[in-house]
């Protein structure tokens, strides 16, 4: 980090850091866009995008909570220009990412995979990022309340009503 | 840590293409370097790319060649030939208005009332009581002016105020 900020080898430096956090990114960000082939442009956008800003950190927050809101505001300014450009609601999309699963070579899940993928795409944005990040990638609450800057309050409530709703979906189909 | 994710991966049912994170790293920083780099060089590669091609050192020995000071310069507009039409517009213009107002013919309806009752009241125009008289005789008879429509109160005092008979208010 110091390395980075000070430009002293900022590739190695760079290097490492993209090592370090790809994967946990990766899935955070797969997890919002569905599609590998989109979260790979979201995911080389988002490091582009730490890269350039690097020195503009102050450290008032984690790195990697940093990083994790630069990939989830590139996540859903990508998601939002798609809906446009598609000409479409962002729910409808939501609908559209999900039917596309289903004939997606990266996605080998089973039935009640694709359905708890489906119970997600109803919830509503926020509950859905939290539903992610909490059940997906198993992030502490605290942690997840530092990345979208919310209350663990807010954010435990949040996750409740999104399980309740992803429960009784699943006990529909 | 590597096992955490891949048991996450598994909950999800999303996979990745093989290499995929290996290769990531090299990926980042190709784009990294060709973003970094300096427009014009970007630019060079753009046109290596589609196939054309500049000449060795074009852009370093490029300098734009402006014209010289001494020549002649001719303008697009001549101010004495505007000044010309213009007038001559002008001169057609005043004529035509002239002859255009005096062969309007005059019209007493177009006079204002407010202008007659003005130019009566600053005593332009004097009438006598027999011209007075003349006139209503010949516009109009006071038979047919309806004395039953005036108010008596208004009457008298019109008579009151502007009468030196008193023996018409008497009676």
């Amino acid at each position: 980090m110091q390395q980075l900020q000070s430009g002293k080898n900022p590739d190695s430096a760079f290097q490492q850091l993209v090592n370090l956090y790809k994967e946990r990114l990766y899935w955070h960000i797969r997890n919002m866009v569905k599609n590998h082939d989109d979260a790979d442009d979201v995911l080389q956008n988002t490091f582009i995008k730490v890269f350039r800003n690097i020195k503009k950190f102050k450290g008032d927050s984690k790195l990697f909570s940093w990083m994790y809101r630069i990939a989830t505001n590139e996540a859903i300014t990508f998601l939002n220009s798609k809906a446009r450009k598609m000409n479409i609601s962002n729910e409808e999309l939501q609908e559209k990412l999900i039917d596309n699963l289903e004939s997606d070579v990266y996605f080998e899940g089973e039935k009640i995979q694709l359905q708890l993928q489906k119970a997600i795409s109803t919830l509503p944005e926020k509950q859905r990022q939290v539903f992610n990040m909490r059940y997906f990638q198993e992030m502490k609450y605290q942690e997840i309340a530092e990345i979208l800057e919310v209350t663990e309050g807010s954010l435990k409530s949040n996750y409740h009503h999104a399980a309740k709703k992803v429960e009784a979906f699943l006990k529909q189909g | 840590m590597k096992k955490k994710y891949l048991t996450n991966k598994e909950k999800g049912g999303f996979q990745v293409p093989e290499n995929y994170f290996e290769e990531f790293g090299v990926r980042v920083f190709s784009k990294l370097e060709i973003k970094n780099q300096e427009p014009s060089k970007v630019f060079e590669q753009e046109l290596i790319a589609s196939g054309f091609e500049v000449p060795q050192n074009y852009f370093e020995n490029f300098e734009a060649k402006l014209p010289n000071n001494n020549s002649k310069v001719i303008p697009l507009f001549d101010k004495k030939k505007w000044a010309y039409a213009a007038s001559i517009a002008a001169m057609f213009l005043l004529v035509f208005s002239i002859f255009n107002e005096a062969s309007a013919p005059i019209d007493f309806s177009s006079i204002g009332y407010n202008s007659i009752e003005k130019y009566i009241e600053t005593g332009q125009i004097d009438f006598s009581s027999s011209e007075m008289e003349n006139l209503l005789s010949e516009e109009a008879s006071l038979s047919e002016l309806e004395f039953d429509k005036l108010d008596e109160e208004a009457l008298f005092d019109y008579l009151m105020n502007n009468s030196t008979e008193i023996s018409l208010i008497n009676q």
